[in-house]
């Protein structure tokens, strides 16, 4: 048995806890930073963890943003955008934009494909190509699925 | 005729060190407070948050179970209190709000109340709770996955994780002295093996915790972990690794060391103990999920009323 004191402490914790929750969710949400720290590729084949700001970092493998992200004639400041604004999980998923490259560019001539390769696709060609032209990282093939993807 | 009384005993053994109920409680909440602060320390405000929503919203459940059961309030009794807790060191630091009330309301109402109350739950509250939320909104409770807009100056992803999918090779850069300060990702208070061991150590020292369940439950999980490991180093990582990474030694203290849902009697303390470990590291060598400790967890806390049948012999003879 606990006396009413006990009770009226516990409750006065509770509030004050409480109180510095609230005010912690709500001035403090954790923010996507602008430029991503690591990515969860949620996939059926398991998910991928990637490391962007290894990637991306002096103090990692110190690529250019364009290295990974699709290149612009010189003269565009852009931003590059998240892969995904592009690259659909699945091609069936129909999003409003964009549908194919056209819907950005213009001029047709300064695409190799104006079909959007879906995601699976444009991530495998780009991480295999990258890791085998370096020779270093995790392994190309069917054989070697789980060097990426957590099964 | 003279009627013969008789000498009548039930089960031992018995045993009181003393204190009470909310002693038990309090010095619980005590001997997790340099995990905690660790683990305050390397998450920041996000845990900070979700660990004071966690231990507020679990005093709330219990409040409102016993205000609608028309019973009076159990909250002072502290078990609310360090279901909150405990629950709240397990979750990613970045676990949303609504998550967090949910987890408290299966752990106080499901995992509590509903099976009767303090000293009637076969399984841990808290881990009940996790395991429902991991089944339920798995990316929510995927540590990796949660913790992805957090920066930290350590390995930065989870070790057994890594261990798990890309063997001993993946793990080969993290120290273990790392782990034992808590630089690992991990549940917001489960990351810091010295911390979590000094609670340990105060809990079964002031005679709150049995040596008997962490020390059979750390050595079955080495001898596993070991037996793996001699069999196969390149594909499974060593004990030392497997003690300090992941939920293990905050299970070992805090959460296989409940007072309802473990054995009284020694021997059966002993075998609970080592099944546990022996059993985690089975889920997290050959099983899906890669801490393994929270269904290793329920799983002993299912056999724990099998095992504590193993009881001493009882004094006297039948007549």
């Amino acid at each position: 048995m606990t006396s009413k004191k006990q009770r009226m402490i516990v409750y006065g914790v509770a509030i004050h806890l409480l109180l510095v929750a609230i005010v912690c969710y709500a001035a403090f949400p954790v923010q996507e930073p602008e430029e991503p720290i690591r990515l969860m590729y949620q996939v059926d084949a398991g998910n991928v963890l990637f490391d962007h700001q290894g990637h991306a970092s002096g103090t990692g493998y110190g690529l250019a943003c364009n290295d990974c992200h699709h290149s612009h004639p010189e003269g565009e400041d852009l931003e590059p955008v998240a892969c995904f604004f592009c690259h659909k999980a699945k091609p069936e998923n129909k999003e409003p934009i964009p549908e194919t490259c056209l819907d950005c560019h213009e001029d047709e001539s300064e695409l190799e494909d104006s079909e959007i390769p879906k995601r699976s696709d444009a991530f495998h060609k780009q991480c295999t190509e990258c890791h085998e032209e370096f020779g270093k990282g995790p392994k190309s093939g069917s054989d070697y699925c789980s060097m990426c993807h957590v099964l | 005729m003279i009627s013969q009384k008789k000498f009548v005993v039930s089960h031992a053994p018995f045993w009181h060190n003393g204190s009470g109920v909310p002693e038990r409680h309090f010095n619980a909440i005590i001997a997790t407070a340099p995990a905690v602060l660790m683990g305050l320390g390397y998450f920041g405000i996000s845990a900070v948050a979700a660990l004071c929503l966690s231990v507020a919203t679990a005093i709330g459940w219990e409040w409102l179970f016993c205000l609608i059961s028309k019973r009076e309030s159990t909250v002072a009794d502290g078990q609310a209190i360090l279901i909150g807790l405990i629950f709240g060191m397990l979750l990613p630091a970045t676990a949303p709000w609504w998550l967090v009330v949910t987890g408290t309301f299966l752990a106080i109402v499901v995992g509590k109340q509903l099976f009767g109350g303090i000293g009637a739950t076969p399984f841990h509250p808290a881990v009940l709770s996790v395991a429902i939320l991991t089944a339920s909104w798995k990316m929510y409770m995927d540590i990796d996955a949660q913790l992805v807009n957090l920066n930290f100056d350590f390995t930065p992803y989870h070790p057994l994780v890594a261990a798990k999918a890309f063997g001993s090779q993946a793990i080969s850069d993290i120290s273990i002295c790392d782990l034992m300060i808590g630089k690992q990702i991990g549940g917001i208070g489960t990351t810091c093996g010295l911390a979590l061991i000094l609670g340990g150590v105060y809990l079964i020292l002031r005679g709150y915790v049995r040596w008997q369940i962490p020390v059979s439950f750390i050595a079955g999980l080495c001898i596993t972990a070991a037996l793996f490991h001699l069999a196969n180093p390149e594909k499974y990582a060593g004990p030392i690794f497997h003690l300090f990474a992941g939920y293990t030694l905050f299970a070992a203290f805090f959460l296989i060391t409940d007072d309802s849902s473990s054995p009284v009697n020694h021997i059966p303390m002993l075998i609970y103990g080592a099944l546990g470990g022996v059993i985690t590291m089975l889920i997290r060598n050959v099983g899906t999920d890669a801490d393994g400790i929270i269904f290793a967890v329920l799983l002993i806390n299912i056999c724990n009323p099998l095992i504590d049948k193993i009881r001493p012999k009882a004094v006297g003879k039948v007549a």
